[in-house]
């Protein structure tokens, strides 16, 4: 009987991944023997594919020089750099044991997370951008920590639904906990304000409770809550509300708080099947807010059209499921690869189509990122840091 | 405390063992359907109804620019330019990026020659464009783009130009503005066949309003209008401008007409309209009197009376009648010009001495009818001819309104009216043994592409025989071999005219009484070579005065002397046996005397274009002509 996880990840390692890198003594197989499953290979070509694509992407949205003071390489040359450091982060983290996290760096990242979100309210640490404060920086390094965040929440979450000693449907033992942190991590957003990243974080975690065999009857509760509370929220100030509901009718205002979702559906028709071209959609020429960023999906749509759109949202469904699958073939082994697993993935795709539901008029427009494609310094780094992670979960999968 | 075994994957209480993969399968389902949501709101967006977005993004996006066409030139019947379009810079302001209007105002007012107040409102207004000043010369523009205020632009469009100097032929050419719309003259007669059609130029424009380059862009090249080719000689037109300024100028008449047509073909080489202005210098008029001004010919309108007998067969030219020097008629006394004994004159002998009283008792031979049918088949008061701005059509009343002394009165052409084209198209019909070949202008137009479409004439009509054509002929020598226009004639050529001394009829009066006794409209028209007659020409002095006031004297010479211009630009050889010696004459000059010749004649054009350019200063803003139309009516 095994009493510590610890040992028991061990004791797995050995028994049911031959292939898998065991540190430190050495006993287990080289590297270099180590086989990847198709799931990997599958994973790992989706990541590199998206996020080239995506500065391809950002280039081309941001060339018209509409955007960056008329230097058509501003955007292009900043996220670069970020992607170069992204990979650089995401190979680390594919190396490192997933395990290492839960064992090593659960309440560090915990800490600084929580540290991180109180400090954008700190004059002279946090930048306010537009009355959001969702930054920490100095001089032209900045850092978004809701990203750091999620990551934090989720590691801390499949930590926490894993352990055997806990029961997941226990109010007192996981519920209640879950909630909290989940609730305090949530106000901080919501005070930045980033409702957005909030009901995201919100419904990564009812996704891991869930898949954690959560009661039916808790889940409810908590969903029907923080609907309710975001309900609230919107509905408290008339002009949040017009803003964040002018989706639904975007023509009854077009110039005003229609403008975003108009301009994307202009941009987003023009396409038609096959797009404009890569490089000529006439929505990045001051049309579109935000082309190169939250709105990217719109340039996407415009230049390669329904089947582009369409092939954007098929991968990130393709990431959902071959994360979801590795979920599948690691949880007889290790519950908290799973649970992690279930979170990046879910953490990435929800956020994907919470970006591009807003894009095309589905759902409201909140501020949140496309994972990937969307220009992002910090965010990307984070993202692909969390991508790495769940590389690494695969690679312990079975193939 | 529950422990559970790791295969179970220590999930607690599930409901049932199968629940963990079945919740993930859920999850996996959820996702699929969003993707589907999201996917078939793509197809709706992008396929199914995209037109209301394609609709907003086009009218946001596409915009269009007038390219407009480059104005047709006015040529002369060989191709010289006399009127076309040049590009100009023009002054403009966006007030929005004015820093300090009036300061703006008190650098350019100097430059420009614009009051300060006045460029300070236009550079302060609610507005991003505000013309300072439009089509100003290069150096008006480069020293205001010197001065580098801040909103302050130039640009070029096309502005007319004539190459002779704004005054050269300004009667027929007429003006256009500053937008190059035609306003007078053929500029307006012809306006839509000089202004082409003008392109479009469509474009996608970015949001901050420069062209997006991977956008549409659709140019339609304007197409420039036609060049309108005038029946006009250039150097006839300018030397008959000359010798009419000198004319007016020499009798102290008011203004002064000569039109000059090549009967045969009905184009008119030269038609000079001048006037004195207001300080009294004689200037190329603005206005066309040749075509707008209603006149009572007088004594030049006899010979259509004497067509009129000889066509209804009521006399001959050899048919002598006693011709006293009055004769009065109702509550009206006519006289001839001076008073004279009872004479023995055949038609021939009453032309030329222009009696009234002879002309007048043949008249009655015919009756009004007759007379008015004749008139009328020669085109006086028939209406306008040409279809220009403003051409008059005379005034012949219906027979049925004449008064018992409007036989006598019209027979010596007063009591109606014509314009002086009028007169010479029916002068020119004499002259084409009496078939009327219509008056031209126009040649024709010649588009960008180099065709040239000439303009519709009317066909040719007889209207009086040829019998009569030619009696008509040799009374009309006579007038100027022995008669009242001996002074016409030229040597070398025969030539066929009668002088008229019209009276001028008192507008606000009434009648021929002026205040200062008589005033006259002195003209003289005929053709040549009489035999073979090949011009015709029309000249009018409205209002000389001393003793420079008979058609004879005020008239006659200027015909003579521009006849003789015209048969030599035209290349028409002496046909007369004098005619032969003058030629001998003119071969046996030496070399040195031709030059002489040419050297003095370019002095004079010279001194001539330099007073044009002085005039040109010195009156900017053309005068009304002093011509009175109103004097039709008598």
């Amino acid at each position: 009987m095994l009493s510590t996880p610890r040992q028991r990840h061990r004791a797995a390692s050995r028994s049911n991944h031959p292939t898998a890198r065991v540190k430190p003594d050495g006993r287990g197989p080289q590297r270099r023997r180590r086989q990847y499953s198709p799931l990997y290979a599958l994973l790992l070509l989706l990541g590199f594919g998206m996020s080239l694509y995506g500065l391809v992407m950002v280039l081309s949205a941001s060339s018209s020089g509409a955007l960056g003071g008329g230097d058509p390489w501003h955007w292009f040359r900043r996220q670069a750099l970020w992607l170069g450091a992204g990979f650089v982060v995401a190979f680390i983290t594919s190396r490192i044991d997933y395990r290492l996290w839960r064992e090593r760096a659960v309440a560090p990242l915990m800490g600084l997370s929580i540290v991180l979100l109180v400090a954008v309210f700190i004059p002279g640490i946090g930048i306010n951008v537009l009355g959001s404060s969702r930054w920490v920086g100095w001089g032209s390094f900045t850092f978004q920590p809701s990203e750091l965040a999620k990551f934090a929440l989720i590691v801390w979450a499949a930590d926490l639904l894993s352990r055997p000693q806990r029961s997941v449907t226990d109010l007192h033992q996981t519920v209640y906990p879950l909630l909290g942190v989940t609730c305090v991590f949530s106000a901080l957003l919501l005070v930045e304000p980033d409702l957005g990243t909030a009901v995201l974080v919100v419904g990564i975690i009812l996704v891991m409770l869930y898949a954690a065999g959560g009661a039916l009857h808790h889940l409810g509760i908590i969903t029907a809550s923080a609907g309710a509370a975001a309900g609230i929220l919107a509905y408290a100030a008339s002009y949040r509300r017009r803003r964040l509901f002018a989706f639904s009718d975007p023509w009854a205002d077009p110039i005003d708080v229609g403008y975003q979702t108009v301009q994307a559906g202009v941009s987003i028709a023009n396409g038609g099947i096959t797009g404009v071209g890569l490089g000529a959609a006439r929505g990045k020429w001051g049309y579109v807010p935000l082309a190169h960023s939250d709105f990217i999906f719109a340039i996407v749509a415009e230049e390669f059209g329904l089947v582009g759109g369409i092939a954007v949202v098929g991968c990130f469904l393709a990431i959902g499921m071959l994360g979801y699958l590795v979920a599948h073939r690691i949880r007889q082994s290790d519950p908290f690869g799973a649970f992690l697993a279930i979170g990046i993935t879910s953490w990435i795709v929800m956020q994907a189509f919470i970006n591009i539901g807003a894009v095309i008029g589905v759902l409201p427009i909140t501020g949140v990122t496309l994972p990937f494609l969307s220009a992002g310094g910090s965010s990307l780094v984070v993202t692909m840091a969390a991508y790495g992670v769940l590389l690494n979960i695969a690679s312990h999968a079975d193939g | 405390m529950t422990t559970v075994d790791i295969p179970r994957i220590g999930l607690g209480h599930a409901s049932a063992p199968a629940s963990p993969q079945r919740r993930l399968f859920v999850i996996g389902l959820v996702l699929l359907l969003a993707a589907s949501g999201l996917s078939f709101r793509l197809v709706r967006i992008q396929v199914m109804e995209p037109d209301r977005y394609l609709e907003w993004g086009e009218s946001q996006r596409l915009r269009s620019l007038t390219l407009p066409a480059e104005r047709g030139a006015i040529l002369d019947r060989h191709g010289v330019v006399l009127a076309t379009s040049i590009p100009r810079p023009t002054i403009w302001a966006d007030p929005s990026a004015v820093v300090d209007p009036r300061a703006t105002a008190q650098a350019l007012s100097p430059v420009l020659g614009v009051e300060v107040e006045r460029l300070e409102y236009l550079l302060s207004r609610d507005s991003r464009f505000s013309y300072l000043g439009r089509q100003v010369d290069d150096s008006v523009a480069a020293a205001v783009l010197d001065l580098g205020l801040a909103g302050v632009f130039s640009y070029e469009e096309p502005s007319r130009f004539s190459p002779g100097g704004d005054e050269f032929a300004r009667s027929i050419l007429g003006r256009s503005d500053l937008d190059s719309l035609g306003i007078s003259g053929v500029e307006l007669q012809y306006d839509s066949i000089l202004t082409g059609t003008p392109g479009e130029l469509v474009f996608e424009r970015a949001h901050s309003g420069a062209v997006i380059p991977t956008g549409e862009f659709d140019r339609t090249e304007a197409i420039p209008g036609s060049s309108i080719v005038l029946t006009i000689d250039q150097n006839l037109q300018f030397e008959t401008e000359r010798q009419l300024i000198d004319q007016v100028t020499a009798t102290g008449g008011q203004n002064g007409i000569v039109l000059i047509m090549n009967n045969a073909t009905g184009e008119i080489l030269a038609m000079a309209n001048v006037s004195r202005d207001a300080d009294g210098v004689v200037r190329p008029s603005s206005e066309n009197l040749s075509l707008t001004w209603n006149y009572e010919p007088g004594s030049i309108a006899k010979p259509f009376t004497f067509a009129s007998v000889f066509e209804a067969g009521a006399g001959t030219t050899d048919e002598f009648i006693n011709v006293a020097d009055s004769m009065v008629i109702w509550d009206k006394e006519f006289t001839d010009d001076h008073p004279h004994a009872l004479e023995y004159w055949s038609p021939v002998d009453i032309l030329r001495e222009s009696s009234n009283i002879g002309t007048i008792s043949w008249a009655n031979r015919v009756g009004a009818d007759t007379l008015y049918d004749t008139l009328s088949d020669f085109g006086i008061g028939q209406g306008p001819i040409l279809g220009f701005p403003n051409e008059a059509g005379g005034v012949l009343h219906d027979t049925d309104d004449w008064s018992g002394t409007s036989l006598p009165t019209i027979a010596i052409g007063q009591g109606v009216s014509t314009t002086p084209l009028q007169m010479l198209q029916a002068y020119a019909t004499i002259a084409n043994g009496g078939i009327r070949v219509p008056a031209q202008l126009v040649l024709g137009a010649t588009g960008a592409d180099g065709t040239f479409n000439p303009a519709p004439v009317e066909d040719p009509a007889r209207v009086i025989s040829e019998g009569t054509a030619a009696d008509l002929t040799r009374m009309l020598t006579a007038v100027v071999e022995g008669g009242t226009g001996t002074r016409a004639g030229i040597p070398g050529y025969t030539t066929a005219g009668k002088t008229g001394t019209a009276w001028k009829p008192n507008p606000v009066d009434g009648g021929y009484e002026w205040a200062d006794g008589r005033r006259y409209v002195a003209s003289f028209a005929g053709f040549l070579p009489a035999d073979d007659p090949q011009v015709t020409i029309l000249v009018v002095i409205d209002d000389p005065v001393g003793n420079q006031e008979t058609g004879g004297r005020a008239a006659a010479p200027l015909f003579g002397s521009l006849s003789r211009y015209a048969l030599s630009v035209l290349s028409i050889p002496p046909t007369s046996r004098t005619a032969e010696s003058e030629q001998a004459d003119v071969r046996s000059k030496s070399l040195d005397e031709i030059e002489a010749e040419r050297a003095a004649k370019a002095a004079a054009e010279a001194a001539y274009i330099a007073r044009q350019e002085e005039r040109q200063e010195e009156h900017q803003d053309e005068s009304a002509p002093d011509a009175d139309p109103a004097a039709a009516d008598g």
